[in-house]
């Protein structure tokens, strides 16, 4: 046994540096209170202090960092989607992510896979050749390729479907990655704590204190805070956060599954997208194959998971890969998504002075937390919406101006 | 429900798209896909369990 090892074992103390510093107590006085430690949260923590110089900082969580949406997504990044708003702001999130881990000086595995969305049918194609040339118009690469291309790319597949819905073509992303998804909440988290912001897990937001329609405070289970600028980051748990300060959104709550195989030896490159299927599936660092399908059909504030999830995505997925059949699913779990009725996120200042949102993330979160952490920094230290998020205003819906992005957002449409 | 011609263009967009969305009991419309039926079910969207159903034709209106 290696001597280091064991003179480690026996210490008293440990050698290793610490992630993250245990904070005190609460303080009295915060010029920013970030509710929600997930990627999004962190992420906005970092960029205030390392762009603005805003560091007097309180992270507050009620579970432990990342264990909301960053720690349950299947970690597919791209940028491919319908609208030029959602693109610009997807595209910048895709550039950041690129650099991340050399930023932090922590592997966030971050794979560049090229990343295919299947069309099964005419019209599917069609969207897929509006989705190309949106992307190609904003500068993202984005081709629309043949039967040819996806086979040589993917030998494994079969691109008859079973013979039920054959694939005639494929949008094909070659930007598109995946990564370590909790890794990319440790290192925002990380380099947040390290410029001097505070991070509490095991606290919960009870209360917001709101006078003449400003935030004045936070009430928490560990004691009480004063700020005057509030971020809300909380995805799935945002109808609590909300319904503090007296909002109405038109959020909903759905849960949304997904599974990991055991491992097996890397055969699949690249990230597969099925809409008509419901499903999406890449191979990880570890060699499992991860994958989702669509949200569950109803409203549920929940975690669990479901048999018929599991089968369903299966025998979908067998369509596709039939030399799967013998391989086991090794876990399953579920996550809550916070849907809105354009698949576009809910961003920036709100009517309530100091109070600002980030919200309305329903399965299109994960990819956007580094464009995410840096508009809404930008939008809080500045207290006016950043250009690039002004499109995802809550007013947006009094106003009737909806981004409509459900044919890139969701699987299935 | 508002009336589209009479009230304003955002106290429409408020009946349109915002929702209670915190959890608790909920008032669901359900379609059953082999009978055609469309019911009502009361749906406890924290423990997910349905506490009554009845065809949409017995809801109360005023409630």
């Amino acid at each position: 046994m290696p001597y280091r090892l064991l003179r480690f074992a026996l210490s008293k103390k440990y050698p290793e540096p610490q992630m993250f510093s245990k904070p005190n107590k609460l303080k009295k006085h915060y010029d920013v209170v970030i509710i929600g430690g997930g990627g999004h949260g962190l992420a906005a923590a970092y960029y205030l202090a390392r762009d603005y110089g805003i560091t007097n900082v309180a992270v507050l969580e009620k579970n432990y960092i990342g264990s909301g949406g960053t720690g349950r997504n299947t970690a597919i990044i791209r940028s491919n989607y319908l609208t030029a708003e959602g693109v610009s702001f997807y595209d910048k999130s895709v550039k950041l992510f690129q650099d991340l881990s050399a930023e932090f000086n922590l592997n966030l595995f971050y794979s560049e896979r090229g990343h295919f969305t299947m069309a099964h049918t005419d019209s599917a194609l069609r969207t897929m050749r509006w989705r190309t040339e949106v992307n190609k118009h904003m500068g993202v690469e984005s081709i629309l390729v043949d039967r040819n291309f996806i086979k040589e790319k993917i030998p494994e597949i079969d691109l008859d479907c079973g013979h039920n819905m054959p694939i005639i073509g494929a949008l094909y992303h070659p930007p598109g990655a995946i990564a370590r998804h909790d890794a990319v909440a440790w290192g925002y988290g990380r380099g947040a704590n390290m410029r001097g912001a505070e991070i509490h897990q095991n606290t919960t937001v009870t209360g917001i204190d709101v006078k003449n329609d400003k935030v004045v405070g936070v009430k928490t289970n560990k004691g009480t805070v004063e700020t005057n600028k509030v971020l809300s980051a909380v995805a799935g748990y945002t109808p609590h956060i909300t319904r503090m300060v007296g909002l109405r959104t038109p959020i909903v709550v759905h849960p949304l599954q997904a599974c990991v195989t055991e491992p097996m030896k890397p055969w699949l490159n690249a990230i597969v997208v099925s809409a008509s299927f419901h499903l999406y599936v890449s191979q990880s660092s570890r060699g499992e194959l991860v994958m989702g399908a669509s949200l569950d059909p109803y409203e549920l504030h929940s975690t669990r998971s479901t048999l018929d999830f599991a089968e369903g995505l299966s025998g979908h997925t067998l369509e596709l890969f039939p030399f799967l059949s013998e391989i086991k699913i090794l876990r399953q779990w579920a996550g809550l998504s916070d849907m809105t009725p354009d698949f576009s996120p809910i961003m920036g200042t709100t009517c309530v002075e100091g109070f600002y949102i980030d919200a309305g993330w329903g399965t299109w979160g994960f990819k956007a937390t580094p464009a995410s952490g840096k508009t809404m920094a930008s939008t809080v230290a500045n207290d006016k919406d950043d250009e690039t998020i002004i499109p995802f205003n809550l007013s947006r819906f009094g106003q009737y101006e909806l981004v409509g992005e459900k044919g890139a957002a969701s699987v299935g449409h | 429900m508002p009336e589209p011609d009479k009230v304003s263009d955002e106290v429409w967009a408020d009946y349109v798209f915002n929702r209670a969305g915190e959890p608790g009991i909920k008032r669901e419309w359900w379609y059953h896909l082999s009978s055609g039926t469309w019911f009502i079910a009361e749906h406890d969207t924290v423990k997910d369990i349905f506490i009554k159903t009845y065809l949409h034709q017995h809801m109360k209106e005023d409630e």
